[in-house]
């Protein structure tokens, strides 16, 4: 029954007019992003918080969200039509959309990518609703200790199942939670790492190194790999499935779903790793496998309700624990930082209208991209053929401008070119910014917990060790830090790269 | 020539050495009492050991597609430093050099048209149509209908 009431709260935020515009707003820009090349989720989310500044919390997280699973609709209808995925989530689309387009069957694959991706979309916040709040009385039982095992935990396994070096994703998050010390001391008045700049006394502004690292760094590694991307010539077609291929869809579209939905609340890229398991799964349980990659409806069902499953999902730790399993998530957190929200279990005791809120607009912008993709997928089409020439100097432009209007601070903006700069020389060398934005996030909470928990401890560690829960928290970083170098020096081949 | 990993490594290793030295005077004190030195110094430690580990990594010299970053990086970089040495008064008074503020519209245009060196095959005429419209448009909004304080034109207009 409390659960029927949350979800009621949760519609009547989510159904204002204000939030409803927001929500629409923010799956159409989305669903752009995913479609238009050199841009993702993430240098648009980082590029809109300047914006968000002027809305109301949960508009302004209403809105972002969209942006985040607005782009893997996106991403799927450039990787059936184009052949090239617009996000690393729709990769795996590539295979089965591109062939089903060059049959002539391009609309239907488009159609089925849109209803399992809504059905996908529809059963994950259901899953989030009946998990969020177990999870965050939970979550409120914890002190300092358990609270730092867990942070610790989180980051601990983003950096481990990152994909390539697990050494370099280490050394990005380590510089990540360095960075994070620059500015006045958490806990005492002490500036700290500022060298006499007054400029940085607050500490790194997180606006400002997240659109340097993924907003401009985004382009110059995007000017560097271009790609060709002519359409595929052939009509369209029908966008509605026929009755037997949705029969056929059904059974992958639920397994896509709970893998998506599994895989997207650990810690890591769950929601790239998502279709890929889908795809190996449905290829194994197919009768004809050698259907895969000639155009087989599941696997484009499956994939796609995976990676949408698994999108969804990822908000789950970070508005029950305040753990950002991802870059994207990390980039949430920091928009709810901004608003003076303080993610974790305390979100859904103390502003269930914004947790609640967000959840039900989660079905709501399912929904309209939904009813609204389908028919637009003319206008989608056209906007394949801009020029990137033109489009990457207005994102300049954008991200200059946004940053400046954070404090009219030309010294921000300064700030985010050398990010920039070194974001684009570092990821071409395989360090991934991902690491270092997670680690600059829950560097301040991470240092006030181990703090606390030494001061409780009286400076022993076995106060670590006293609790269960802590150690038990700590023995999975060990587990998942371990398996990760053995895997290292084993020398498995490496899954594709990280796309934020 | 020393290899990426080396040259990174080096540089994360003057880094940690680097807070190491800023934060020696901001003292640990004890355990029991953690003060703002204990955080940084683990974390300095941590780079120090890990940049070791990559140093020790044998692999191949830059190649090519630090070639192909190094254009557009450099030239995003600029475009960026250009917006923000022009958008207001800067100054270097020790070499007497000062920029009068430009406002947005112009920083924005500058920044969009050495943003162009960016990429090899620029097409300079729609980009220069572009650079005068957008950032001119782009400020309006910004300062009539979001109430920004952006500068449009101090040179001329005086706001």
């Amino acid at each position: 029954m409390e659960l029927i009431s949350h979800i009621e709260l949760g519609f009547w935020v989510a159904l204002t007019p204000e939030n409803l515009g927001l929500c629409l707003l923010g799956c159409l820009i989305g669903t752009l992003v995913g479609v238009l090349p050199g841009i993702g989720p993430g240098a648009t989310i980082a590029m809109l918080l300047p914006v968000t500044f002027g809305l109301p919390a949960a508009g302004a997280m209403v809105m972002l969200a969209g942006i985040y699973y607005g782009a893997q609709y996106g991403g799927s209808t450039t990787a059936i039509l184009v052949g090239i995925p617009g996000e690393a989530t729709s990769v795996v689309t590539v295979f089965d959309g591109q062939a089903m387009a060059r049959l002539g069957k391009a609309g239907v694959a488009l159609g089925i990518a849109a209803i399992a991706s809504f059905s996908a979309g529809t059963i994950a916040t259901l899953l989030i609703a009946l998990l969020a709040a177990p999870i965050s009385a939970f979550a409120l039982e914890f002190g300092p200790v358990e609270t730092f095992a867990l942070l610790l935990l989180g980051l601990s396994s983003v950096v481990a199942l990152t994909q390539g070096s697990l050494l370099k994703a280490a050394i990005m998050a380590v510089l990540g939670l360095l960075l994070s010390t620059i500015g006045t001391d958490p806990m005492q008045p002490q500036l700290r790492l500022t060298f006499g700049w007054t400029e940085i006394a607050d500490g790194l502004n997180f606006v400002v190194v997240a659109m340097g690292l993924f907003g401009l760094a985004e382009i110059g590694s995007s000017l560097a790999n271009r790609e060709d991307r002519t359409t595929s010539s052939r009509q369209i077609g029908r966008l509605l499935p026929s009755g037997s291929e949705l029969r056929q869809s059904l059974a992958p579209i639920l397994r896509g779903t709970f893998l998506g939905s599994a895989l997207g609340f650990l810690p890591g890229n769950g929601a790239v790793l998502a279709p890929f398991a889908s795809y190996a799964l449905e290829k194994n349980l197919a009768h004809e496998r050698d259907r895969f990659g000639k155009g087989a409806i599941e696997g484009v069902a499956g994939p796609e309700a995976a990676n949408n499953a698994a999108a969804q999902a990822a908000f789950v730790p970070l508005l029950t624990l305040g753990i950002p399993p991802n870059a994207i998530m990390a980039l949430m957190m920091g928009a709810m930082v901004l608003h003076g929200i303080v993610p974790g279990p305390r979100v859904l005791v103390e502003q269930p209208e914004l947790f609640w809120g967000m959840v039900a607009s989660m079905w709501i912008g399912n929904l309209m991209l939904l009813v609204i993709n389908l028919p637009l997928v003319g206008l989608w089409v056209r906007l394949l053929r801009v020029d990137y020439k033109l489009l990457y100097p207005a994102i300049v432009l954008f991200c200059c401008a946004g940053v400046y209007t954070l404090g009219s601070s030309p010294a921000d903006v300064a700030q985010m070119a050398v990010f920039g700069f070194l974001g684009t020389m570092l990821s071409a060398y395989g360090f991934e910014p991902a690491p270092l934005l997670l680690g600059l996030v829950l560097g301040r909470p991470l240092e006030e917990k181990l703090r606390q928990s030494l001061e409780l401890s009286q400076g022993s560690v076995s106060g670590f060790l006293a609790s269960p829960i802590a150690m038990v928290l700590l023995g999975l970083s060990a587990i998942v830090v371990t398996a990760s170098v053995l895997r290292s020096m084993q020398k498995l081949p490496s899954r594709p790269a990280t796309l934020a | 020539m020393p290899t990426a990993n080396r040259l990174v490594a080096v540089s994360l290793l003057a880094i940690a050495f680097i807070v190491f030295v800023n934060m020696w005077p901001a003292s640990l004190v004890t355990l029991e009492e953690p003060g703002p030195g204990l955080f940084p110094k683990l974390l300095a430690g941590l780079l120090a050991m890990l940049s070791m580990a990559l140093m020790a990594r044998n692999t191949a010299a830059a190649n090519d597609n630090f070639r192909n970053l190094l254009r557009p990086s450099l030239a995003i970089l600029a475009a960026a430093l250009l917006f923000a040495i022009a958008i207001q008064e800067f100054s270097l008074a020790r070499l007497g050099i000062i920029v009068p503020a430009l406002g947005m519209p112009a920083a924005g245009t500058l920044a969009l048209l050495v943003s162009g060196l960016a990429e090899k095959h620029t097409r300079w005429m729609p980009l220069a149509i572009l650079a005068t419209l957008l950032p001119l448009g782009f400020s309006l909004i910004l300062r009539f209908a979001l109430g920004q304080p952006v500068a449009l034109a101090p040179w001329l207009l005086g706001y």
